[in-house]
């Protein structure tokens, strides 16, 4: 595990050899944060199965008669290839392979940042599909939109990590965070665009 | 810093690298399956139950090999549990659902 800073200074004893750190502070905090964050996310997507096991048969749209599949499954993948970035960032022996890594993250957070607004474009404008034109409306957006800002905190947290001094102790915690917003996105994508309706 | 010790560094995270473009590659299947199964003409109980084994596993991969949560056992294990509490609320409270809707 390498231990160098984002500005090539040595930032020994910061992280400990179990990869993440497993009795920093920084990375017991990042887990607690997360832990109370997987209970928001569940706690959403719970209020999306409760409502659409309690619509009559019928009342429930197929979400692929509304949502377009192909534009989510290539946020997905960009997704997850910045989980693989972040990764290889975390890992990489040198500063500037670093930020090349770190850059690469950030821009493929933007593009599933843009993916989302041109998908809201679409569904607010052209397929008029409104906050509260119904519950499945309502629940798209309010999930999708809580993973969406949960991306953007994480973009503009990469961005800080670019432009200043932090150590690799403070760049795996913001690792935890990024990989966590992609196992978030994982039950949405498949749960919200993919499980049929009967 | 030596020249050699940099070299090896190098090699060693390009080692490193291997499992996790596996993993990366599994991933990238993983979610074309889904969007196969979403797409077949098979029974409604079958497809969710193929495509929640299809998350499982995915879920699975991204916390064993990109967030390693099995090496930092002892802070990852509250987040884990979360996770696995969430669910089981998800199921408890739909199959709940499930039942008063059809005995009304």
């Amino acid at each position: 595990m390498s231990h160098i800073a984002i500005d090539g200074s040595a930032d020994a004893g910061a992280a400990s050899e179990s990869g993440h750190g497993g009795g920093s502070v920084s990375a017991t905090g990042m887990w607690t944060f997360l832990a109370t964050d997987a209970m928001g996310f569940g706690g959403l997507l719970a209020a999306y199965g409760v409502l659409r096991a309690r619509a009559a048969a019928g009342a429930w749209p197929d979400p692929r008669s509304r949502l377009a599949l192909a534009p989510a499954a290539a946020m997905t993948f960009a997704l997850l290839t910045s989980s693989l970035t972040m990764t290889l960032a975390m890992r990489a022996p040198g500063t500037r392979e670093r930020r090349r890594w770190l850059l690469a993250t950030l821009a493929l957070g933007v593009a599933f940042l843009v993916g989302a607004a041109m998908e809201y474009g679409h569904l607010l404008g052209g397929a008029s599909m409104g906050l509260a034109s119904d519950l499945f409306a309502s629940t798209f957006y309010v999930i999708t939109g809580f993973h969406g800002l949960h991306v953007l905190a994480g973009v503009v947290g990469i961005g800080f990590m670019l432009r200043a001094k932090h150590g690799a102790q403070a760049i795996e915690t913001m690792g935890l965070y990024w990989h966590f917003v992609d196992v978030a996105w994982m039950p949405i994508f498949s749960v919200i665009y993919l499980w049929p309706v009967r | 810093m030596t020249e050699g010790a940099g070299v090896n560094r190098a090699g060693a995270a390009r080692a490193e690298a291997l499992p996790l473009v596996a993993a990366f590659g599994a991933l990238a299947a993983l979610t074309v399956s889904e969007l196969v199964v979403a797409g077949l003409a098979v029974g409604y109980a079958a497809r969710i139950g193929a495509l929640a084994v299809l998350l499982a596993t995915k879920v699975g991969l991204l916390l064993t090999f990109f967030m390693r949560a099995r090496a930092s056992w002892r802070a990852s294990r509250m987040t884990l549990v979360s996770i696995g509490f969430a669910v089981s609320v998800i199921v408890v409270l739909v199959l709940e659902t499930l039942y008063r809707a059809s005995v009304h």
